[in-house]
């Protein structure tokens, strides 16, 4: 019996170098032969030409353009995400506000499930922040979106800022010689129908 | 311990930025997806899958920790053991909700390989047929190691980490799957050499 195992194990060796061999030249069994200085001659004759049938017959697919770049464009987006969560993380508090886009990688993908026990540590993001309550609550608050409150106010402020210059551009006339030539246009031109005594039609 | 994943560099810049990300991303993308193409049979599990890996493996890519060992060789990669360890769980979470169809597989395989010369090409198709249909027999692990070794190109020793079991386990999984292989394709009466099968 431990016979019969170290022999398969032997065996198994055996086969391992020749892969190695075979597999470091892109299947050119010959090169790779004389790149190791050995040509397999130990090997059992129906494994070397599985094998060499298999190096040539098993291709590597790719996925479709398409689908490269629209998952290149989600992991991209997940990744402006992560640079969110970090810049709340160290300046400022994150705020649900309603349901919104997914933000949070937890919501994107369930780690806890592919978790593997014999596999890597990849606790949810979601678990180790203590967010593992249930319910719609849980729910919602996995789906809110994050934002800065320093952020917010910049924004509110630049937005009353702007409504003020408006509202003073709106009371006060300009007073560059390129204005008054325009606005004095503008009035010649409301006037100069009537003058010449022709009628807008109704 | 020293430190040699080749993907050191990539991994570092990922970590510091998560958009460097991208480039590991396109480093392994072909392989994931081979993987998950020949376990699933099937384009559209295969890209969930694929996605599934990626998006995870972004996600807990601060917790990622090196490993490499100094018996692990030059070219040897602790993120790509970890990325196909989270791949694996990933395509076994697809295929509790994707019924595997092993047919698939053999269209892509079969695409022209001599598009001018049209008895070749038959040939070509029907060796790549029987290849597949030999590997798709094996028990899971075994196809799954000879997925990893000829279609991925992983070392014994990358290969035992995504499957979680010794080299040596590793290495006669793959012998007994060479041989039951051997034996498929002798049954079918193709054990003689083929198409530039050079025997050494």
């Amino acid at each position: 019996m431990t016979a019969t195992r170290d022999t398969n194990d032997v065996e198994a060796l055996v086969t391992d170098r020749y892969l190695e061999s075979l597999l470091a030249t892109r299947g050119d069994a010959t090169a790779g032969a004389a790149a190791f200085g050995w040509e397999g001659g130990d090997l059992d004759r129906g494994v070397r030409l599985a094998s060499l049938r298999l190096r040539r017959d098993l291709p590597r697919f790719h996925p479709s353009f398409r689908f490269e770049e629209r998952l290149a464009l989600r992991l991209a987006e997940a990744a402006a995400a992560m640079y969110v969560a970090r810049a709340v993380g160290s300046e400022g508090v994150p705020v649900p506000i309603g349901r919104g886009r997914v933000t949070d990688l937890a919501d994107l993908v369930d780690v806890s499930a592919l978790a593997d026990p014999d596999g890597p540590a990849a606790p949810s993001p979601a678990a180790s922040r203590g967010d593992d309550d249930g319910g719609a609550e849980g729910a919602l608050r996995r789906h809110a979106r994050p934002i800065l409150i320093g952020g917010a106010v910049a924004s509110a402020a630049i937005s009353i800022a702007g409504a003020a210059i408006v509202a003073w551009r709106r009371s006060h006339h300009p007073v560059s010689p390129m204005a008054r030539a325009a606005r004095a246009a503008h009035a010649l031109r409301l006037v100069q129908p009537r003058q010449a005594g022709v009628e807008r039609p109704d | 311990m020293i430190h040699l994943d080749r993907d050191r560099g990539m991994v570092e810049a990922a970590q510091h930025d998560p958009a460097a990300f991208d480039a590991l991303y396109r480093r392994y993308l072909a392989q994931v997806y081979s993987l998950a193409y020949y376990e699933l049979g099937d384009h559209h599990a295969a890209e969930d899958a694929t996605e599934r890996t990626f998006l995870s493996a972004l996600a807990n890519l601060a917790r990622f920790e090196e490993r490499a060992r100094p018996a692990d060789g030059d070219g040897a990669s602790t993120f790509k053991v970890w990325l196909f360890q989270i791949a694996r769980n990933s395509i076994a979470s697809q295929r509790r909700t994707t019924r595997r169809t092993a047919t698939a597989p053999l269209e892509a395989a079969t695409t022209a390989v001599h598009p001018l010369d049209v008895e070749r090409d038959a040939v070509a198709r029907e060796e790549a047929a029987a290849a597949w249909q030999a590997v798709d027999r094996l028990p899971a692990d075994r196809r799954r190691a000879l997925v990893l070794r000829f279609v991925d190109e992983m070392t014994t020793a990358e290969i035992a980490g995504v499957l979680g079991r010794s080299e040596g386990a590793v290495r006669v999984l793959i012998h007994r799957g060479l041989r039951s292989v051997a034996r498929d394709l002798t049954g079918r009466g193709e054990g003689r050499g083929h198409g530039g099968a050079t025997t050494g």
